[in-house]
C-alpha cells in the first residue's frame, strides 16, 4: 500500500481509539471536576460495562442486534446506579477526603475485579457486533497529473467501527448539552465551582455528587459496550482505559471536559498512527513520555486555565 | 425574624463561637462588628448551617434552621453574600443569578427586579463572572442573594475594597432591602457606614458577644465602638 492510504488507515484506527477514549476519559474528568476526587476504580466500571454487555447479549439470545441494543441501553444505567450507590455508601462516609478516596477506590477496584473473576471467570469472551460490513475506502491518485479515484487494496473500515465513532460523537455532544443547557448541568457546574456556596443557594450537593459519580461511571460503561464487539470482555481489561484516561485527563487539564476530549483525540490519533507505522508499545511509550512533558512544562494541562 | 440562641460553633477541633445570641427583626439592619478574627464570618456560616460542629439554635420565623441540612437553609429565605464574594467564577452572570433563583423557580419577576436595582449586570448577562470588575462582582453577589427574595439577608463586608461610588450603590441596595422588610445582618468595619445604616450593633470579641447597642446609644457609646474597631 502507498503511504497515503496507509496513513488514512492509521487515522481511522486512531479515530476509533480516540472515540472510545474520549468517552471513558470524559467520565473521569467529570468526576474529578465536580467532586475533586480521583476515581481509581474508573477502569473497573469500564470492565463491568463490557462484562455486563456480554451477559445481556447472552440473555437476549440469538439476535446480535437486539442483544447489543439492549446492552447499550441497560448496561450504562446499571453501572451508573452501582457507582451512585458506591458514592452514597462509601465515598460520602469518608467525606470525599482526597487521599482516603484514592485508597477507597483502590479497594473498590479489587472488589469489582475479584467478584467478576469469581462469577464471570477468567476467560475473554467476544460479543457479536450487531453489524459488521466491510466498507472499502477510496483514495485519490494524482500520479499522471489527473485526479483519479481508486480503491486501494486493504484500505477499508467496518461499518461497526464507523458506528462507534459516530455514536461517541453523539454521546459527547449530548454530554456537552447536558452540562451547558440543562438545569442539572448548571447545578453540577456550580457545585464544581464552589461547594459551600452551592449549599448556601440550595443545591443538594450530596445528590449532585452521586449523580456525577454515576454519570462518570456510566460513560465508561457505555464506552465499553461500544468497544466490546471489537475487543472481547475480560476481567482484567480495566487497566489500560484507566491509565489512558489518566493521561488524557492530565494532558487536558484536570477536570476540564473539552480539554479531555481534545487530549483523547490527540492521544488516540497518535496511538493509531504510531501503532500502525511502528508498534503499539512505542505508542504507549510516546503517550507516557508526552504526559511527563506536560506535567513538567504545563502542569495545568495543555489547555488548562487557572484552577489547580 | 432571625434569632440566634446560644450558638457555639467552630471548625473541627477549634472552637470559635461561644454562646452567641442576638436577634435581627424584620426591616432593620443589624451591624455585626469586631476585629479581624473575632468570628463574624463564622457567625454567618453558622447561620447558613455550613459549620461541621454547632450547638445552640438558629431560628427564622419559628423554624429551627440549625436542625436542617445546610442545603435546605436558603429555602427559608436566607440570602447570603459571603466575604470575598465567592461567585461561581466560570459561570456567566445570568447563570449565577439563576443559581440564586433555585429556591423559588416559579417566581418569574424577581430577576427583572434585581436587574433594575443593578442595571450594569443586565448589560453583562452573558459574561463570565470572574471577568467582571470588583464592583460588578459585588453587585452580582448581592443580586444572586436578592434573587431568592430573602427574608433575612446576610452581608459579609460587602464594600471591602470598593471605590466610594460603588460603596454607595451597595449601601443603597442594603437600605432598599431594609425598606422592603428584610432583616439585614451586615458585617461592617467602617464607622461611617455603621453610623449611617445600623439600627442596632452587636459587638463581637473572641467569638463572644461583648455588647449590643441600639441606634440611640450609638452616639454616646462611640468611644467603645471605636476602640473595638481599632480606629
Ligand atoms: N476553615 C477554618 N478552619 C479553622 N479555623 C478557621 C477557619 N476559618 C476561620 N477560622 C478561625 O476562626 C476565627 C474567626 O474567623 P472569622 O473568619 O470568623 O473572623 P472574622 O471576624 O470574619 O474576621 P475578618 O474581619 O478578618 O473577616 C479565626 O481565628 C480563624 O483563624
Ligand atoms: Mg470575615
Amino acid at each position: 500500500m502507498d503511504f497515503g492510504p496507509y496513513l488514512m488507515l492509521a487515522i481511522m484506527e486512531g479515530a476509533l481509539t480516540a472515540a472510545v477514549l474520549a468517552l471513558t476519559a470524559s467520565g473521569l474528568a467529570l468526576v474529578f471536576g465536580v467532586m475533586r476526587v480521583v476515581n481509581v476504580a474508573h477502569g473497573e466500571f469500564f470492565m463491568l460495562g463490557a462484562v455486563l454487555a456480554w451477559w445481556v447479549t447472552q440473555l437476549a439470545g440469538g439476535s446480535p442486534v437486539l442483544g447489543f441494543l439492549l446492552a447499550l441501553c441497560v448496561v450504562p444505567v446499571l453501572v451508573g446506579m452501582l457507582a451512585a450507590f458506591v458514592d452514597m455508601t462509601i465515598l460520602k462516609r469518608i467525606n470525599y477526603d482526597p487521599e482516603r478516596t484514592i485508597v477507597a477506590t483502590i479497594g473498590i477496584l479489587y472488589i469489582l475485579q475479584q467478584v467478576t473473576l469469581m462469577t464471570y471467570g477468567p476467560e475473554a469472551r467476544p460479543v457479536a457486533p450487531p453489524f459488521n460490513a466491510r466498507i472499502a475506502l477510496p483514495w485519490i491518485d494524482m500520479s499522471d497529473g489527473t485526479l483519479r479515484l481508486y480503491w486501494p487494496w486493504g484500505l477499508s473500515i467496518t461499518s461497526y467501527k464507523l458506528f462507534v465513532i459516530g455514536a461517541a460523537c453523539v454521546v459527547l455532544l449530548g454530554l456537552w448539552a447536558l452540562m451547558t443547557k440543562t438545569k442539572l448541568g448548571l447545578l453540577m457546574r456550580a457545585t464544581e465551582q464552589d461547594r459551600e456556596m452551592a449549599l448556601a443557594f440550595g443545591i443538594p450537593v450530596q445528590r449532585i455528587y452521586a449523580i456525577a459519580f454515576g454519570l462518570g461511571a456510566g460513560m465508561a460503561a457505555l464506552a465499553a459496550v461500544l468497544i466490546v464487539p471489537i475487543q472481547q470482555a475480560h476481567y482484567l481489561m480495566g487497566g489500560d482505559p484507566l491509565l489512558l484516561s489518566f493521561i488524557v485527563v492530565i494532558i487536558g487539564g484536570l477536570g476540564s471536559l473539552p480539554g479531555a476530549i481534545l487530549a483523547a483525540l490527540l492521544i488516540g490519533l497518535s496511538d493509531g498512527i504510531i501503532s500502525i507505522f511502528f508498534s503499539p508499545t512505542l505508542a504507549k511509550i510516546f503517550a507516557t513520555l508526552f504526559v511527563a512533558f506536560v506535567l513538567v512544562f504545563r502542569p495545568k494541562g495543555l489547555w488548562g486555565t487557572g484552577k489547580p | 425574624m432571625l434569632k440566634l440562641e446560644a450558638v457555639s460553633a467552630g471548625y473541627g477541633s477549634a472552637q470559635v463561637l461561644r454562646t452567641v445570641s442576638f436577634e435581627a427583626k424584620a426591616g432593620e439592619i443589624l451591624c455585626l462588628v469586631g476585629r479581624n478574627g473575632a468570628g463574624k464570618t463564622t457567625t454567618m456560616k453558622a447561620i447558613m448551617g455550613l459549620l461541621p460542629e454547632m450547638k445552640g439554635k438558629v431560628v427564622v420565623d419559628g423554624t429551627v434552621l440549625s436542625d436542617l441540612p445546610s442545603h435546605k437553609v436558603p429555602f427559608y429565605g436566607i440570602g447570603y453574600v459571603p466575604q470575598g464574594r465567592r461567585l461561581f467564577g466560570a459561570l456567566t452572570v445570568a447563570e449565577n443569578l439563576s443559581v440564586g433563583c433555585l429556591t423559588n423557580d416559579k417566581d418569574t419577576t424577581v430577576l427583572e427586579e434585581v436587574l433594575r436595582v443593578f442595571p450594569r449586570l443586565k448589560e453583562r448577562l452573558a459574561q463570565r463572572a470572574d471577568t467582571l470588575s470588583g464592583g460588578e462582582q459585588q453587585m452580582l453577589a448581592m443580586g444572586r442573594a436578592m434573587c431568592l427574595r430573602p427574608k433575612v439577608l446576610l452581608l459579609d463586608e460587602p464594600t471591602e475594597g470598593l471605590q466610594p461610588s460603588m460603596v454607595l450603590t451597595i449601601r443603597d441596595a442594603a437600605d432598599l432591602m431594609r425598606r422592603r422588610g428584610v432583616a439585614v445582618v451586615l458585617v461592617e468595619q467602617r464607622l461611617d457606614a455603621i453610623t449611617a445604616l445600623a439600627d442596632k450593633v452587636v459587638m463581637l470579641e473572641n467569638g463572644q458577644v461583648r455588647g449590643k447597642l441600639s441606634r440611640a446609644q450609638l452616639a454616646s457609646e462611640n468611644d467603645r465602638l471605636c476602640d473595638l474597631l481599632g480606629v
